[in-house]
């Protein structure tokens, strides 16, 4: 009488691989989902898109406080579809050098900064 | 070597004759009294002080001011021998070229001449003010050794280079009456004469020339000089204040017949703390901050506007000095970290500096000297000075600050805050450079100048004027080098005269 092929395959090293790709799935799942648990959640807002071209919503949303202090006729919709326009076929990083450029500037409490920069420090803070 | 005469030894009612009475032993009198030397020339140089300071005798500079606050009138200069440079800060950079300049945009400016005309005299007035090389705007000799200079985008600001005067080994700037007096007691033509105080400048009966110089002494004595040729050299307020106070024969003083003498008065503002800068790496050059020993001389860098950049955003040459080190606050460090992280700038090292400020003021001729009815112990008018500061003056700074910013930022080299904006803030962080200009200012046409181009009193064929008063518009630099290099000008235009 032959062997079945079922009973031909071990079934420890079976389980133990199943068990090893477990821990692995786990291991990952804990490495990807660890960092967005730590990272600063916002509640939703209709300038997502746009803030996040800004690597730290934080002090940008310290600024735009600042912003909308000084300027309490800030229209953040209006703002909003003009910085859709103008990033959607640039980086923040050549759109902000081309307000340099231009000299495109605006005061915050005194400090210079871009304009575009300075629009969305005030859509973060409206946001936040 | 002869030693110095002193006018209390002299006999009341003697009369001094001379070829040429310099009235005034400050920088201006004494660069010309050394540059007419071993000339046959007979100078009498007229000292209203002695070789140290005396309080009587500073108490003669009392005046009052109204106005924008202002610095006492006899706190902000010295009367002996030296003048002003006695607290003088040593700070050389020779004029810009737009300084020289009519602008369309700035009523009242231009000097009779460009600047061209004043070049082959700063070697000469470098070497005076001990300066060492007359280096300023050549950036690779100074970089090269010791540094380089901050980034800045393409724009309006650079980094320009001054020069310091020195006393020998130290960092004191040359005191004139001290280390030159030994010079002026060996010039044979030269007679310097101290404690003498001019109290008079008497204009022939016609008016068309001077007569004779009256002289008082603190202890009563009065005698004449009577010289063929007088240079006033006794500072931007003293100046105007004896061609005011001389008006026996011209009711309204000495070479105003158009009233313009002691009008476009003006200093230096010297506003601390006007703007915060950041450098995002920390990484700053010593000569930014503090004057550094280079090629037998101290140098130290300011950021100033371009000529054509101050021509095109109609900006005076008001610059931006480095000082000392700060601490941002909440908003400040949100300001850096939002702006570095967008730029992709890792600013961990981020400092932040104080920055100081020369300031240009645009020519008024409200900001005026007139006399009023106080008078000192010689029975001399005292003076009046109404001070005033546009708040254009304030937002033309502005604009070179902001060009400023935007240059850091473009470079991805840092950022700045401007720490002013209303005329009360500038007003609160106000010091003044103690440096007197346009009370006596140079134009060919009388009707809007006191002197002409060889800075001769407008229908006095025998009465000039030395020194910073006759700057019409005042630049950003401060004044000495630039007096004294239009001090030597002035000797040469005296040889000539006498010659002739």
């Amino acid at each position: 009488m032959t062997q079945s092929w079922k009973s031909a395959i071990s079934r420890r090293p079976v389980l133990s691989g199943l068990i090893a790709a477990l821990g692995l799935a786990i291991a990952g799942g804990i490495a990807f989902e660890v960092p967005k648990l730590s990272r600063r959640r916002y509640k939703p807002s209709p300038y997502d898109d746009l803030l996040a071209n800004l690597p730290d919503r934080e002090n940008a949303a310290r600024i735009g406080a600042a912003v909308i202090a000084e300027s309490p006729a800030f229209d953040a919709n209006q703002t909003a579809r003009a910085l859709v326009n103008s990033l959607a076929d640039n980086s923040l990083a050549g759109v902000v050098s081309a307000d340099l450029a231009q000299g495109r500037m605006d005061e915050v409490h005194g400090w210079l900064l871009p304009q575009t920069l300075t629009q969305l420090c005030a859509l973060a803070a409206k946001a936040s | 070597m002869k030693a110095f005469l002193d006018a209390r030894s002299i006999p009341a009612g003697t009369v001094l004759d001379t070829d040429l009475a310099i009235i005034g032993g400050g920088p201006a009198g004494i660069a010309l009294a050394l540059a007419l030397a071993n000339t046959p020339i007979r100078v009498l140089l007229l000292e209203s002080g002695g070789e140290a300071f005396e309080p009587q005798t500073q108490a003669l500079y009392a005046g009052s001011e109204t106005g924008t606050p202002y610095l006492k009138l006899e706190n902000s200069r010295l009367r002996y021998l030296g003048g002003s440079s006695n607290h003088w800060g040593g700070w050389c950079r020779p004029l810009d070229a737009i300084d020289f300049e009519q602008r369309s945009w700035l009523p009242h400016s231009g000097w009779p001449f460009s600047r061209t005309e004043l070049e082959p005299y700063f070697s000469r007035a470098q070497s005076m003010c001990e300066a060492g090389p007359f280096i300023y705007d050549d950036p690779a000799k100074w970089t090269q050794s010791f540094g380089a200079s901050i980034p800045l985008g393409e724009g309006g600001v650079y980094t320009t280079y001054m020069q310091f005067s020195k006393t020998r080994d130290s960092y004191l700037p040359t005191h004139f009456g001290e280390r030159y007096g030994g010079d002026l007691k060996r010039v044979p033509n030269l007679s310097v004469m101290l404690h003498a105080n001019v109290t008079g400048l008497r204009l022939a009966t016609n008016a068309r020339s001077l007569d004779h110089l009256d002289v008082a002494t603190l202890q009563g004595g009065r005698f004449t000089v009577r010289p063929k040729y007088t240079v006033l050299a006794v500072g931007g307020i003293e100046n105007a204040r004896l061609l005011l106070a001389s008006n026996d024969v011209v009711q309204a003083g000495v070479g105003n017949g158009h009233d313009l003498v002691g009008r476009f008065f003006a200093d230096h503002p010297i506003p601390g703390d006007t703007a915060t800068m950041v450098l995002f790496n920390g990484a700053i050059s010593n000569y930014y901050q503090q004057p550094q020993p280079a090629f037998g001389a101290y140098f130290r860098a300011a950021l100033t506007p371009h000529d054509a950049f101050k021509n095109r955003h109609a900006v005076l040459c008001s610059l931006a000095t480095i000082e000392g080190e700060v601490q941002l606050d909440g908003l400040g460090q949100s300001a850096v970290a939002a702006t570095a992280s967008t730029l992709g700038i890792d600013a961990a090292n981020m400092r932040a500096f104080t920055v100081g400020c020369g300031m240009e003021l645009a020519p008024d001729p409200e900001r005026r000297l007139t006399l009023s009815d106080e008078r000192d112990a010689l029975g001399m008018p005292r003076l009046n000075l109404d001070m005033r500061i546009s708040d254009s003056d304030f937002a033309r700074y502005r604009d070179t600050l902001k060009e400023l910013g935007r240059q850091l930022l473009a470079a991805r080299t840092g950022m700045i805050r401007i720490n002013h904006k209303s005329r009360e803030s500038w007003l609160s962080v106000m010091d003044w450079g103690n440096h007197h200009m346009g009370t006596t200012r140079m134009h060919n046409d009388p009707r809007q100048g006191v002197v002409d181009a060889n800075s001769q009193v407008h229908g006095v064929s025998n009465l000039y004027v030395a020194g910073s008063s006759v700057f019409p518009t005042y630049g950003a630099s401060n004044p000495t080098l630039n007096l004294i290099a239009l001090t030597l000008r002035l000797a040469d235009r005296l040889k000539m005269v006498f010659r002739s």
